[in-house]
């Protein structure tokens, strides 16, 4: 606990300092008043932190002394806000309707009490699991990023990721699921500081409790899940764009192109980003100057992943350009694969077709119809946006004269130019994937609203927008921590809080128990792979092509020399009551003799980990089968 | 601004807020039951 807990207040000291010295580097920190300076300095500490943790770990020099001196550098860099912290604090106290500020600050310590509960807890979110938590996690164990040649889930942009490696290489576990909780709530801080530039204290904290606790939010913030952190860097760009184009001046074109490449390296979708910020920087006189130094800003911060995709397949963006770029094929994907990876994704990410009619009707399918691939029921954007819309409108019209000269433009631009790219273009509609551009558009949408409701005496239902909005969020918050809760109230151990919530968690356990580290087993069941200590190897049909289990492989023989030349001695193999299994091939190994089931552990499939009792759950039996020679 | 003004902005609200809950029944009806 205290270690998590001083790695976790090194790491803040660390991203302000190196923040704060990045300012001054680019000779920002004088222009800058002090919120605004804590604005920008967060998105760039943070940011450079996973930037600068990739470069040891290719040259395999992970190790806790390294990571404690990097972190140790940069913290002494905190020294620049001597002096300038302080002054934040009358900030909030300022403004009329302090008897309000105190209640919304009383909301604020409840929702941040639930987050610490929930960041207390033993990782269970299925893609964490699978890589945001597992990668750092392995990079850290083996003292080296080693390259993960699995598409969706391996060789992507790491650039977050690589913040959690030494927050769990010196703070462990709790002190890696403590580090998420405290980037969600910088981006909360962010949101605060960059929309007390238009509201006053009061109704800028009240937007900013309202992203805290957007369910989509609540979901991911906790997790590893990287779009709320993201949201930090699209803040900060938006932000520098916004300056770049007011003054023409190019520290703000670098600062933007940074912060925005830093999205890049999260994320292909923040390629996505870049554009629409770079497109909105082009917007100015100087557009060719502002250009370039946005672009040279976004290259050098965000490009590292790409690279090192690169080198190890010959595609940056691994594997969108695998056909286009004529890539031949080789151990690790090929066309066959390639193939099936394009047709599935296409076939689970998309529910609507990409015309203007659902470009403007997403928005409402996704709040109330919300189709199942969208993921923006439980875990969507909430009603916010919605209900305040005719304040909106209102505001809009009132200033129609005005608006395209306001700040908030260029940021509204940006947003529906990433909106746009990411409708007609990306390979996916899930509504987080839209997450952190989000408070771009909040910002727009509630001040425009506050401006109407402030014109037009409407203050009293702008009120009730905003207070349904809190409270219908803070009871989903309330719900979604009842897990924690009563991990805590009833001082249960972590083995039985993994059994109760984590499906299948029995297997993990019995892998640990009975394998060792010269094994390596291959499992489909990726929520898992963080959990099962000895070597693993995700045995999916589409999102890999070492090991050939496409449903229509019917060739048993080249199974199972793949699986031999993968090392893999066992398999884990989940039984269900229909057909087909999970790897019919496995099957056929088990009919010829090649493979033994050695143990049959009961699973638990649990649907809904908030709700169990709603949505069920069933038990079945996950088979341990060994390969009979596996050499 | 006119009551009626006032009266239609909460009634988006109203409406709104009724429409975004309508999905959540079973959870919300789960919920209640739980409780009482």
């Amino acid at each position: 606990m205290i270690a998590a807990l001083g790695t976790n207040i090194l790491m803040i000291l660390a991203v302000l300092g190196i923040g704060g010295v990045g300012l001054r580097a680019i000779g920002l920190w004088d222009d800058l008043e002090d919120r605004e300076k804590l604005a920008f300095a967060l998105p760039l500490g943070f940011g450079f932190i996973g930037w600068a943790v990739f470069f040891p770990g290719v040259a395999g020099l992970y190790s806790q002394p390294l990571l404690l001196g990097g972190l140790l550098i940069c913290a002494l860099g905190a020294v620049v806000w001597w002096g300038h912290l302080p002054s934040l604090v009358p900030s909030l106290g300022q403004g009329k309707g302090w008897i309000w500020i105190l209640g919304l600050a009383c909301l604020v310590l409840l929702v941040l009490g639930l987050d610490v509960v929930g960041a207390l807890m033993p990782p269970t979110d299925a893609d964490s699991t699978t890589y945001h938590f597992t990668l750092p996690k392995q990079f850290f164990t083996e003292g080296a990023i080693t390259f993960v040649p699995r598409a969706a889930s391996g060789a992507v942009p790491l650039l977050v990721q690589m913040t959690y490696l030494p927050a769990y290489g010196l703070g462990g576990e709790l002190g890696m699921t403590f580090w998420v909780m405290v980037v969600g709530w910088m981006t909360t801080l962010v949101i605060y500081l960059f929309a007390r530039r238009y509201l006053e204290p009061i109704w800028a904290l009240a937007l900013a409790l309202i992203f805290s606790t957007v369910p989509a939010v609540i979901y991911g913030a906790g997790s590893g899940q990287v779009e709320v952190k993201n949201a930090l860097f699209v803040l900060g760009a938006a932000f520098a764009v916004v300056e770049a184009r007011r003054t023409g001046d190019w520290r703000y074109a670098l600062l933007a192109g940074v912060l925005a490449g830093y999205f890049a390296g999260s994320k292909y979708l923040g390629l996505m980003f870049v554009a629409a910020a770079g497109l909105s920087v082009l917007l100015h006189r100087k557009w060719l100057h502002l250009g370039v130094v946005f672009g040279v800003g976004a290259v050098l911060s965000g490009i590292q992943w790409y690279g090192w995709n690169w080198w190890h397949t010959g595609d940056p963006v691994f594997p969108m350009l695998y056909g286009p770029l004529g890539l031949a094929d080789t151990d690790i994907w090929n066309s066959v694969a390639n193939r099936q990876f394009i047709e599935n994704f296409l076939r689970y990410e998309l529910s609507v077709p990409r015309n203007l009619l659902w470009f403007l009707l997403y928005p409402f399918q996704a709040t109330f119809v919300p189709l199942p691939i969208f993921e923006s029921g439980r875990t969507g954007l909430g009603i916010f946006g919605v209900a305040i819309l005719p304040f909106t409108i209102g505001g809009l019209w009132l200033s129609r004269e005005r608006v395209l000269r306001h700040p908030l433009f260029t940021v509204g631009l940006i947003a529906v130019l990433y909106y746009g790219l990411w409708f007609f273009v990306a390979s996916s509609q899930r509504i987080r994937h839209f997450l952190p551009i989000y408070p771009l558009v909040m910002l727009c949408l509630g001040v425009a609203a506050q401006r109407f409701a402030v014109r037009m005496g409407l203050i009293r239902p702008l009120v009730i927008a905003f207070g349904v909005t809190l409270a219908i969020q803070t009871a989903v918050l309330v719900v979604f921590s009842k897990n924690a809760l009563t991990h805590v109230v009833r001082g249960e151990t972590r083995d039985a809080y993994l059994e109760r919530v984590l499906i299948d968690y029995d297997a993990a356990r019995w892998a640990n128990a009975n394998l060792t580290q010269s094994d390596r087993i291959a499992t489909l069941r990726r929520n898992l792979l963080y959990y099962i200590d000895v070597p693993t190897f995700y045995i999916h049909h589409y999102f890999q092509a070492m090991v050939d289990a496409r449903p229509d492989n019917l060739d048993v023989d080249k199974f199972l020399r793949q699986l031999k030349e993968q090392k893999i001695t066992h398999i884990m193999l989940g039984v269900t009551d229909t057909p087909p299994q999970e790897l019919a091939l496995t099957l056929s190994l088990l009919e010829r003799g090649d493979a033994e089931v050695i143990a049959k552990v009961t699973g638990k499939l649990i649907s809904s980990r908030t709700l169990p009792r709603l949505a069920g759950s069933k038990s079945r039996k996950i088979w341990m089968i060994k390969l009979v020679n596996p050499n | 601004m006119t009551r009626y003004t006032e009266l239609f902005f909460l009634g988006w609200i109203a409406v709104a807020v009724v429409a975004y809950l309508a999905q959540f029944k079973a959870i919300i009806l789960h919920l209640v039951g739980l409780l009482t």
